[in-house]
């Protein structure tokens, strides 16, 4: 069982970490103490499903969105 | 010094005086109607259970100020306003109606804990199974959050709460239960005692409110509120 402050940090754990985090970092590499190249990377680490769409689990709203979605396109022709 | 992006919000009228979580001023980056959120660190924030909590309060006291905002992933920094400039026009035309949908409202969340309370049992089918491959793991996932929604406890949370709930989301793991909802922000205090009460058996943790970052996902993770009607007829189908 959880006690009130272990629930809290689950609760920011669960907010924070759910959707993922990004790790940044550089690199320069460097030849005779002259830099050649300078790389910023951004690493995001998250679930697959958190940035892949997903569709909507109730079959009349799924229908609905790809109605939406190819009425602009119909619209434009 | 970087810039660390705490949120994305609708711009707002006027000035913020809330500090960071490292306590730095928290400045607004505008373009157009919507907004960037950023606090001037030396360096980008650890991933630390201390850099956790001081961020979730800092987007917590964010959340207190503006009607609508996205939660950023811990750890978003740009090297200067240009950069955050260029993303959010880049991605205003799907952040816009994610903005709308979240606007004056929060996220409450409802844990059903093993072991707490005599629960009815989980189906198998209602946690994540098959991780043979990306996709089956995907679709597994997918498939165990619809048929969570079936599961008697979050159906009867649905009835008690439904009035509340603008949209929802159902997760597994370990055997806890979660379940996400948005509901408008004046409404909090109602909606924990309905289910505090109306849930006496299963004694579910209910936590919040909290700003929504479990439906800050512009590419459409959160779902908006699935009728318990459906529910009923995709279980049995």
């Amino acid at each position: 069982m959880l006690g009130d402050e272990d629930a809290s940090l689950l609760d920011i754990v669960d907010n924070v970490l759910n959707k993922g985090v990004v790790i940044t970092g550089d690199i320069t590499i460097a030849l005779a103490q002259v830099d050649l190249i300078y790389a910023r990377l951004s690493l995001l680490l998250c679930a697959a499903d958190r940035v892949l769409p997903s569709e909507d689990p109730d079959p009349m709203l799924r229908r609905r969105a790809r109605r939406a979605r190819r009425a602009p396109a119909n619209r434009g022709a | 010094m970087i810039l660390c992006l705490y949120a994305v919000v609708s711009t707002p009228r006027t000035p913020l005086h809330i500090g960071g979580m490292r306590n730095e001023r928290l400045t607004v980056i505008r373009a157009g109607s919507i907004s960037g959120v950023v606090g001037r660190l030396a360096r980008p924030p650890r991933q630390a259970p201390r850099s956790l909590r001081a961020y979730h309060e800092a987007i917590q006291r964010l959340s207190d100020v503006v009607p609508a905002l996205l939660p950023a992933r811990f750890g978003t920094t740009f090297q200067s306003e240009a950069e955050v400039v260029a993303l959010l026009r880049a991605r205003s035309a799907s952040f816009r109606p994610v903005l709308a949908r979240v606007r004056r409202r929060v996220q409450m969340t409802v844990r059903f804990m093993p072991g707490r309370q005599p629960l009815p049992r989980l189906d198998e089918t209602m946690s994540v199974s098959d991780r043979s491959s990306g996709i089956a793991y995907l679709r597994s996932r997918a498939r165990a959050a619809r048929r969570l929604a079936t599961w008697e406890p979050c159906v009867t949370l649905s009835h008690i709460a439904g009035q509340w709930i603008r949209a929802e989301l159902f997760e597994e793991r370990h055997g806890v239960v979660s379940v996400y909802h948005l509901i408008p922000r004046a409404a909090a205090a109602q909606y924990r005692r309905a289910v505090e009460a109306g849930l006496p058996g299963a004694r579910p943790q209910v936590t919040g409110p909290f700003p929504p970052f479990a439906f800050a996902d512009p590419l459409g993770a959160a779902r908006e509120a699935w009728p318990v009607s459906s529910r009923r007829r995709e279980s049995h189908g």
